[in-house]
């Protein structure tokens, strides 16, 4: 899979964020800025954190869903992360 | 050090001293130290903290010394506000000087007490646990804080929610609770028997004049209080009650915009934020009846008590 050689890493200690169910809330402390972020973004940041703030695209996708993920999943992921990485809050790096 | 309460001091008394070398006043959780030769400031200062302490001596740390001085105009008399020595200010009509002692002193604090994270909200607490109530000018607050207060709610402040970082407990700073325009004859018939301090007219915010703080408030100004409750109000005349929970995340970023300093205190400012909309209930509230108002605050009380 394409995303496979990517790793994805939190962006921390630049960046603070806290999640909940009606949305995601990210600050980065080099200027101040608050992001508000939708909630399924913030589940995939909270699982990142807990994966110790790095994993690839294959193990956030089993981690976020709690089963084996599709390619549309994990697409999704990648997606999702680009986006953060425009952001800063999360580095892509290849693996 | 000889302390006296203002309301058993003579106007003329504390309008001289105020004049002269000016005046110590105990403003929990500050002192402030004031000179001022307006009337309008020593009659302000007389009616709406009748219940705090001045002395004159020197001797004591004052977090702020503040002035507000008479410059005369050819037509129109104005007045002036210092602190430390800086004017923030553009000078204002004569008649607004003791509305911009409030404001000049809601400017010291907001500018230099970075050891609190300091929001624009009112703050009230009941049973032990505390509302804070952010809010643009116009939404009602001040109404609905004065009315709380009345109603046997402790008032914490009128204007900032100061919240330390380190417990995320909020520090009272009881002051006069600033009225404008409707609010002011609303509250002059609702509470007759409460003070009123000088009417300032036709300023930037239209009418402007200010409330005197209840005895158990200033009482209590040392009982730091433990936040329960983040509510949006807004009058609405003719609306029907509405108390609606508000998502967590977009109260933070609301809670944020009225934030003074939260950028002095970085990720800690963020966490703090984040924490008190974890742990707080958070809603809209739309009223245009103040008894209703008052009821359903009550019921919100009453649920936590029992919790």
């Amino acid at each position: 899979m394409a995303e496979s050689g990517v790793t994805y890493t939190l962006n921390q200690p630049r960046f603070a964020f806290r999640h909940w169910d009606d949305g995601c809330v990210a600050h980065d402390e080099a200027d101040g800025s608050l992001y508000e972020l939708t909630p399924a973004a913030g589940l995939v940041l909270t699982e990142l954190q807990a994966m110790g703030g790095q994993a690839d695209g294959m193990a956030l996708a089993s981690k976020v869903l709690q089963a084996q993920p599709e390619h549309d999943d994990i697409q999704l992921i990648q997606e999702l992360m680009v986006q953060l990485g425009e952001l800063g809050i999360v580095r892509l790096e290849p693996a | 050090m000889k302390r006296r309460l203002i309301a058993d001091t003579p106007l003329h008394t504390l309008q001289a001293q105020l004049a002269s070398a000016g005046v110590f006043v105990a403003m929990p959780p500050f002192v402030v130290h004031i000179r001022s030769g307006i009337a309008v400031v020593a009659e302000g200062l007389h009616r709406m903290y009748a219940g705090q302490h001045w002395w004159a001596e020197e001797g004591e740390f004052a977090d702020f010394r503040v002035e507000v001085r008479a410059r005369r105009r050819w037509l129109r008399p104005m007045c002036e506000f210092q602190a430390d020595g800086l004017q923030p200010f553009t000078p204002l009509a004569l008649g607004e000087a003791f509305a911009m002692l409030e404001w000049g002193l809601n400017w010291c604090i907001t500018g230099y007490c970075h050891h609190w994270l300091a929001l624009h909200a009112a703050v009230l607490e009941r049973g032990g646990r505390a509302v804070i109530l952010p809010a643009p000018p116009g939404s009602g607050k001040s109404t609905l804080c004065a009315s709380l207060m009345a109603h046997g709610w402790r008032l914490l402040s009128d204007e900032l929610a100061l919240i330390d970082p380190s417990t995320g407990l909020l520090t009272p700073c009881p002051r006069p609770i600033s009225l404008k325009n409707a609010s002011i004859d609303i509250l002059r018939q609702r509470l007759p028997h409460v003070p009123m301090g000088p009417v300032a007219h036709d300023t930037l915010k239209g009418t402007v004049c200010h409330l005197q703080v209840n005895a158990d408030s200033l009482a209590r100004a040392a009982e730091p209080a433990m936040p329960g409750w983040v509510i949006f109000p807004r009058y609405q005349s003719g609306a029907p009650l509405s108390l609606q929970p508000r998502g967590k995340a977009e109260a933070l970023l609301e809670l944020q915009r009225n934030a003074f300093n939260r950028h002095v205190h970085g990720h800690r400012g963020f966490e703090v934020l984040a924490d008190l909309v974890t742990r707080t209930g958070v809603y809209d509230f739309t009223y245009s009846q103040i008894d209703e108002a008052l009821a359903c605050f009550d019921a919100l009380a009453a649920e936590q008590g029992a919790a």
